[in-house]
C-alpha cells in the first residue's frame, strides 16, 4: 500500500507539471488500455496456473455475481434518496 | 484508465489464463509477477490523469458540497450489500465480500490487489464480480435511470462512470449528470487502490 502512495503521488506531481503538454496526455491516453491488457494477460497467466481455481470455476462465478449484484443494488438503493433530497429540489442542475 | 471493451478484455484474460493453464509460458514470466508491475504502471498513469485534470476541483465549488455525497453514497450502498452477500455465500467471509465490491467495478486494479492479497481465487472472483458490474451497467442505464431516477447509472457505474460507462451514463440520465458521473468516478478510482488493501485486513 505505501508503493500505491508513493506511485500515485509521483503520477499526480507528473501531470501537474505535464498539464499543458497535450500531445503527450493524448499518447499516454492511447497507451493506458495495453497496460490493462498487459495487466489482465498477466493476471490470467497466474490464474491459469493455479489449479484450484480453475477446478472451481462454475462456483466462483455464481460467487461473483451475487456480490456484483448485491453491490450494485445497494449503491443504486442509496442513490434513490440522494437524488430525492438533495438533487430533484434544486430544480435543473 | 478503464477497460477499453469488456469483450476484448474477457478475451485477453483467458487468453494468458490457457496459457498459464497448459503452462506455455517460461517459468520465469510466471514467478516474476509481471501484473504488478502492470499495476503500478497503471496507477502512475491513474496519478498523471488526476494531476492533469484541473477541473475535478472546480466541479465541486460549483456543484457545492452534495456533489461528495455521490461517491459516498455509492461506497456506503456497496459495502452495505456486499457485506450483506457473504451472508448468503457460505465460502465468502465478511472482509473478502468487503473486498471484491470495494473495487466499485474497477476490475483491473482490484483483481491484481486482491490476488496479491488474498490469492488467485479471490482475485478471479473481484474480475468477474467487478466486470459484471461494468457490463450492467453499460447495458441496464436506461432502464435504471427510468426506474430509480438518474443517479442510478452513476452509481451502479461505481468507478467506471469516469471513463468507460460515461457515454450510457449521459444517455440514460442527461448532460447534466455528466459532471457528477466524472467526479464521482474518479473519487472511487483513486479510493480503489487504498480501500480493498484496508477491507481485507478488516
Amino acid at each position: 500500500m505505501l508503493y500505491v502512495t508513493i506511485i500515485l503521488v509521483a503520477g499526480v506531481a507528473v501531470g501537474i507539471v505535464v498539464r499543458k503538454k497535450r500531445t503527450f496526455l493524448y499518447t499516454l491516453e492511447k497507451f493506458v488500455p495495453w497496460i490493462v491488457f498487459a495487466l489482465l494477460f498477466f493476471l490470467g497467466v497466474s490464474v491459469g496456473l493455479n489449479e484450484g481455481v480453475t477446478r472451481s470455476f462454475s462456483r466462483l462465478g455464481l460467487q461473483a455475481f451475487v456480490i456484483s449484484a448485491a453491490g450494485t443494488a445497494g449503491s443504486i438503493c442509496l442513490s434513490v434518496p440522494l437524488y430525492r433530497f438533495l438533487f430533484r429540489q434544486k430544480g435543473r442542475m | 484508465m478503464h477497460g477499453k471493451n469488456s469483450i476484448i478484455v474477457v478475451g485477453v484474460f483467458l487468453f494468458g489464463f490457457l496459457i498459464g493453464r497448459y503452462s506455455l509460458v517460461p517459468s520465469w514470466v510466471a514467478q516474476s509477477h509481471l501484473e504488478l508491475w502492470a499495476l503500478y504502471l497503471l496507477i502512475f498513469t491513474v496519478g498523471i490523469g488526476i494531476g492533469a485534470n484541473t477541473d475535478a476541483l472546480k466541479v465541486v465549488k460549483r456543484m457545492h458540497a452534495r456533489i461528495i455525497l455521490v461517491p459516498a453514497a455509492v461506497i456506503a450502498g456497496t459495502l452495505l450489500g456486499s457485506g450483506l452477500a457473504s451472508v448468503l455465500l457460505p465460502g465468502i467471509s465478511l472482509r473478502q465480500s468487503l473486498a471484491v465490491g470495494g473495487g466499485f467495478g474497477y476490475y483491473s486494479l482490484s483483481s491484481v490487489i486482491i490476488s496479491r492479497i488474498e490469492g488467485e481465487t479471490l482475485g478471479l472472483i473481484a474480475l468477474m464480480s467487478n466486470l459484471m458490474r461494468e457490463i450492467v451497467t453499460l447495458f441496464l442505464s436506461g432502464p435504471l435511470a427510468a426506474l430509480f431516477g438518474p443517479l442510478a447509472p452513476v452509481a451502479a457505474g461505481g468507478a467506471t462512470a469516469m471513463d468507460t460507462t460515461l457515454p450510457v451514463i449521459v444517455r440514460a440520465s442527461g448532460k447534466e449528470y455528466a459532471v457528477v458521473a466524472v467526479f464521482s468516478g474518479m473519487v472511487l478510482t483513486v479510493l480503489v487502490p487504498f480501500v480493498v488493501p484496508l477491507l481485507l485486513r478488516v
